[in-house]
């Protein structure tokens, strides 16, 4: 995030460097030209200057130079060095301001004439430079570099000349005069021209400083006008005293001193001050406006922004209420008006997901995630408050659905929503939709037990009246269970968990009815559970047995078949009773699994038996009720008996009546499937229960077997030995094969063989036998 | 967001601040150090203070073209003295008012009366090239001498005297700088007293005063003296030998090192032929230091250097050196850097100063032999 730029400050940036670029480097270069322009202007105007003050100083010392000329010609050539020379070299002074005095020197170097000061007659010159230069040469000019006059004390230079009549005309030269001529002519030119004058060295011949020259400075520039003189270039720039000028210089072709003129740098600038305020308006103008331009732009843009931005932020808080916008700019109305079609869709979808994630598609109740939320939130709300939580279970719905499809099941679901949306709309409690075919109702604050069950009768009312779903009267029966907060759970989890050990008990003993969690249910549901653990621990660890207990053809004594008996010992090495742990298994749904463990295992070692001895044993395998409703259980079946390949006819598949007990059983039709594909029924624990004789008489069984609470203590009940009879009499008129269950005595057998028993099976023959034991029995009867 | 602009605003102008602070400081440190200049650059004996001037502008220039002191440039502010003690002091006054750190100057002991008190008062470090005046030496102060002290020069001229046996000896010293020039005669006399010999004249003259200068010159050609010693600029030397020339009367002279220049020997010609003078400086120097100052000097000003030259620039190369070695820039830690270099290599040999500050070199009689100042011992 760090270094992200903002557009408003982009917008304003980008505009600036846009419009300001181009116009600075416009500007930029105006400048230079026009700036280029005046410097040339005066630049040259500053070479006029020079080259006029060169050649006035030029001319200006020429006058001395003619001056000796003359003297040369009128004093020297004709008359020789007389008294008379002083007075007229002292009328020659007098006629010069700037001439000081006027000397004439012999070969020697001795002054022979003076214009002003006779005591000098007679003083050797031969030392000075003058002489010291020239007196080599046969004629010629010297000129001297400033000294002090020891006459007048002030600046001075000198021009000595010598002639052909080998004297020497040594003329005094005012400096002052010479600096005076300077400025008074530079001064035509304004404050802003300046005028030196410089010998070679660089000293002050001439400045408006006056103290410069006589005090003989040195111009700390002169090597840059020498530089310049000698290169030709136009103009030099230079520091003095701090501030920057243009300067011009000039060599003097007499003396080889230099004329410089200079001017401030900022006076030369000085005509670009109109320019320069111009250019500066327009650039500050430029600015100004591009910066109002941008702002009102990029304010436009941020306006934008910000209502996209708040738009967004009541998005995120829920809010998806469009607005109406009018932005200046065509593409920003779309964007935002996408963007709030967007939020609808959001919106919509955030609902649907919603719906989906709480609620139940068919029924349109809550679900069960929504359940245990409003039930946190009404804890939360208060934690004192009584909840009651009431789960009811469609009993055999899943019957219903497969008997008549799920169309009618999920119109039944419906009916059962709306009836229960009803109710609680009129008893201000909340409905919920946790399963297929469990509900759930959420009561709070119920102040009496009776509450509930006052609230719940109309729903009962209905199930058990009756009811239309479309073209079908369908009776159905619910099972409630009810748990209570805070009495009972402690948290919601714990109540749902309760709700649904009284729905699981209900289910079991109380069908169709309301069942109030205890602490009995919990300690029976436990224990159900650990036995489910361990039935399916024991399956997984091989710790069930299969027993087989022969059974025995009464006529001639053979053996029939055996029927597989499922055992389980407990950790001691016990055998537990098969109902015990049956029960469980078919309560918790594991009877499924195990059935099909029993068959496998049965069918197997029925294969291996036959083959082992060559007979055509039969087995009969037990069929749990809850298997046998299960319409999947035929695929199963063949599947298994393809495994092995078994031959169909020789297996019995032993039912109670139970199976027909539920109205909406798919057990007949599945019985139907099975015998048709060849399979053998038989009617177990036939006369105990309701031992209806229509199923005897409606569906294909083939064997019957009687259950021995007929057999048990028959010899001493006459009512047992005729109901045997005529149930064996029944059996046979319906061409039933006859089996008889429990006998264990001499007298028993006697009796059923007397009745026409076509098979005994009981410990008169023998108990049930693990296959070793079994094994045994099969070659002591076939030997 | 506000509030983060503010911080950005508040860290930007702490930004600015800074650099306008750090650019004040950097622009302070880079102001250039003023040293002063101020000597009598004007009038009749102005000569020896413009060559001193030159002298101390070339050391200038060389330290600046080397990277100045301590990153900062050099700048020498000249000032002419007005060859009188009051416009001496004022001179100087301006110098300090101005900011300088210290001042070379003066040239000439007449003139340096007041700003000797002024200077020492202040604490300014002034080095002179030339002033030699006992008044201004044997004093721990804040004025350095970088030419030998007048005592020792009458000493060496009153020897020479005593060498030649000169037993008429006539004096004569210039009025304006009577300060030095009376000191020195007086001193040379002295020495000669010892042995007996009392001045046949001691008179003074005036540059402003050609009656006086007259009078010297009838003095000197009807005394009947067998030696001259003369206290004065070149100018007054160069005029005496003029006058004596032009009377066709040869007498030696004996100067003091003050008269030493082209300048004697430009303007007495051959007048100048005989005159004897001392000097610690020898023109004709062969260490390689010396020929290499004199190229450039030839170069920069066209003309030849002189002592004064050559003292200027070595005492304005000391105090360069000084103040890069000073703590801070004030007086006392100048001085102390000053002591601290008290023995030095100059451009023709070993110079050391004492703990009063007043140099010792080496001191030359020298002969003007051939338009030549030609060593005699």
């Amino acid at each position: 995030m760090v270094g992200q730029r903002t557009i408003k400050k982009s917008i304003l940036r980008n505009s600036l460097i846009t419009f300001f670029v181009p116009l600075f480097v416009f500007i930029f270069f105006s400048i230079k030209f026009i700036s280029g322009i005046y410097v040339d202007e005066v630049t040259s105007k500053n070479q006029i200057i020079t080259m006029n003050l060169s050649e006035r100083f030029g001319l200006l010392n020429e006058e001395p130079e003619n001056l000796t000329d003359y003297i040369e010609k009128k004093y020297l050539e004709k008359q020789g060095v007389s008294g008379d020379v002083s007075f007229g070299l002292n009328k020659l002074v007098s006629a010069y301001s700037y001439i000081l005095n006027i000397e004439i020197i012999n070969s020697s170097g001795d002054v022979v004439s003076s214009a002003i000061n006779n005591a000098d007659i007679g003083i050797n010159r031969s030392g000075e430079d003058f002489f010291l230069n020239l007196s080599n040469v046969r004629e010629g000019i010297y000129w001297s570099t400033p000294y002090v006059s020891t006459a007048t004390g002030s600046l001075i230079y000198s021009m000595a000349r010598k002639t052909n009549s080998k004297y020497y005309i040594l003329i005094y030269i005012s400096l002052k005069s010479l600096s005076e001529s300077a400025k008074t002519y530079a001064g035509q030119f304004g404050n802003d021209i300046h005028v030196e004058i410089l010998d070679q060295s660089g000293r002050y011949i001439s400045h408006e400083d006056i103290n410069k020259v006589n005090t003989r400075m040195i111009d700390g520039n002169v090597a840059l006008y020498r530089e310049m003189v000698d290169k030709k270039t136009p103009y030099v720039r230079v520091k003095i005293e701090d501030e920057f000028y243009i300067a011009n210089a000039s060599k003097m072709p007499t003396s080889n001193w230099y004329v410089v003129v200079y001017q401030p740098t900022q006076s030369v600038f000085g005509y670009m001050n109109l320019f320069m305020t111009i250019f500066a308006f327009v650039l500050f103008a430029t600015i100004i406006i591009t910066l109002l331009f941008s702002l009102r732009f990029s304010g436009k843009i941020n306006d934008f922004f910000l209502r996209m931005n708040q738009s967004m932020d009541r998005a995120v808080k829920n809010d998806f209420n469009s607005e109406h916008v009018d932005f200046r700019y065509r593409e920003l109305n779309e964007l935002f008006e996408r963007f709030q079609n967007l939020m609808v869709e959001i919106k919509q979808r955030d609902k649907r997901l919603y719906q989906a994630a709480y609620y139940d598609a068919l029924s349109g109740l809550g679900n069960r995630l929504l359940m245990h939320e409003s039930i946190d939130k009404l804890i939360a709300r208060n934690a004192e408050e009584e909840i009651a939580l009431v789960l009811i279970n469609v009993d055999r719905f899943k019957v219903i659905n497969d008997i008549y499809g799920h169309d009618i099941g999920d119109k039944l679901i419906r009916h059962i929503a709306h009836e229960l949306k009803t109710m609680v709309q009129a008893n201000d409690c909340l409905a919920f939709h946790l399963s297929g075919d469990e509900f759930a109702i959420v009561v709070p604050a119920p102040d009496k037990r009776t509450y509930i069950q006052n609230m719940l009768a109309p729903i009962n009312k209905l199930m058990t009246e009756g009811l239309f779903i479309g073209d079908r009267f369908l009776r159905v029966q619910v099972t409630i269970g009810i748990s209570y907060y805070p009495r009972q759970a402690s948290d919601g989890k714990t109540l749902y968990q309760y709700a649904d050990i009284a729905l699981i008990e209900g289910k079991d003993r109380n069908k169709g009815n309301i069942n109030i969690y205890d602490f009995d249910m919990r300690i029976k549901i436990e224990s159900l559970s650990k036995m489910d653990l361990f039935l399916r621990e024991s399956l997984k660890n091989n710790r069930f047995e299969l027993y087989f207990q022969p059974q025995i053809n009464v006529s001639d004594g053979s053996i029939y078949g055996f029927e597989a008996l499922i055992r389980l010992r407990n950790y001691n090495g016990d055998f537990i009773p098969p109902l015990e742990f049956i029960t469980v298994a078919e309560s918790t749904g594991f009877i499924v699994e195990l059935g099909d463990w029993i068959i496998n295992q049965a069918i197997w070692m029925h294969k291996q038996l036959n083959q082992e001895y060559h007979q055509k044993f039969r087995i009969s395998i037990n069929i749990s009720t809850i298997q046998m409703q299960s319409a999947e259980f035929p695929d199963r079946f063949f599947g298994i008996l393809e495994n092995y390949h078994a031959n169909i006819s020789l297996i019995e598949l032993e039912i109670t009546e139970s199976v027909f007990i539920n109205e909406y059983s798919t057990a007949p039709i599945n019985i139907d499937i099975l015998s048709k594909a060849g399979t053998c029924f038989s009617l177990d624990d036939f006369g105990t229960g309701y031992s209806s004789l229509s199923y005897l008489a409606t569906l294909p069984f083939k064997v019957l077997k009687i259950d021995r609470m007929f057999i048990a203590d028959m010899e001493n009940s006459v009512t047992k030995i005729r109901m045997l009879e005529s149930i064996i009499d029944m059996g046979h008129r319906l061409k039933l094969t006859i089996i008889v269950e429990g006998v264990e005595t001499q007298e028993q057998f006697v009796i059923c063989k007397q009745f026409g028993v076509d098979i005994i099976q009981g410990y008169y023959y023998s108990k049930p036998l693990n296959t070793e034991l079994l094994r045994h029995f099969i070659e002591e009867r076939l030997a | 967001m506000r509030n983060k602009s503010k911080i950005l605003f508040g860290v930007m102008l702490l930004l600015v601040v800074l650099v306008v602070v750090v650019f004040v400081f950097i622009w302070y440190h880079r102001k250039p150090i003023l040293i002063g200049y101020s000597s009598n650059l004007t009038g009749t004996s102005s000569e020896i203070a413009v060559e001193g001037m030159y002298g101390a502008m070339m050391a200038v220039q060389e330290v600046n073209k080397s990277g100045g002191i301590k990153g900062r440039e050099i700048k020498l502010i000249i000032k002419d003295d007005g060859n009188t003690e009051k416009t001496a002091l004022e001179a100087d006054k301006e110098l300090v008012s101005q900011g300088v750190k210290a001042i070379i100057g003066h040239s000439i002991s007449g003139v340096f009366g007041l700003s000797f008190s002024y200077i020492n008062s202040i604490g300014m470090v002034m080095v002179s090239p030339s002033i030699s005046s006992s008044d201004f030496a044997h004093q721990n102060d804040y004025f350095y001498t970088m030419v030998p002290i007048s005592e020792y020069q009458s000493e060496r001229i009153s020897q020479a005297l005593t060498d030649y046996h000169y037993k008429k000896t006539g004096y004569l010293y210039q009025k304006e700088n009577e300060r030095y020039s009376k000191g020195f005669v007086e001193d040379t006399a002295k020495y000669l007293k010892k042995q007996n010999l009392n001045p046949t004249f001691m008179e003074y003259y005036s540059q402003k005063d050609e009656d006086s200068f007259q009078k010297a010159a009838n003095l000197i050609v009807n005394s009947e003296i067998d030696s001259l010693v003369i206290s004065g600029p070149a100018y007054d030397v160069a005029r005496f030998a003029q006058i004596l020339y032009s009377k066709h009367i040869k007498l030696p002279i004996f100067t003091s090192t003050w008269s030493m220049s082209t300048e004697l020997l430009s303007i007495a010609g051959p007048a100048a032929e005989g005159i004897f003078t001392i000097n610690s400086y020898d023109s004709a120097s062969d260490t390689s230091d010396y020929k290499e100052f004199y190229r450039k000097y030839k170069e920069l000003y066209n003309e030849e250097p002189t002592f004064s030259s050559v003292y200027s620039y070595e005492g304005c190369m000391l105090l360069l050196k000084a103040l890069k070695e000073s703590a801070g820039f004030d007086g006392v830690d100048i001085k102390a850097a000053i002591e601290s270099n008290s023995s030095f290599v100059g451009l023709q040999g070993d110079v050391s100063l004492d703990e009063n500050g007043d140099a010792h070199r080496n001191m030359y009689l020298f002969e003007v032999v051939n338009g030549e100042f030609e060593r005699v011992d």
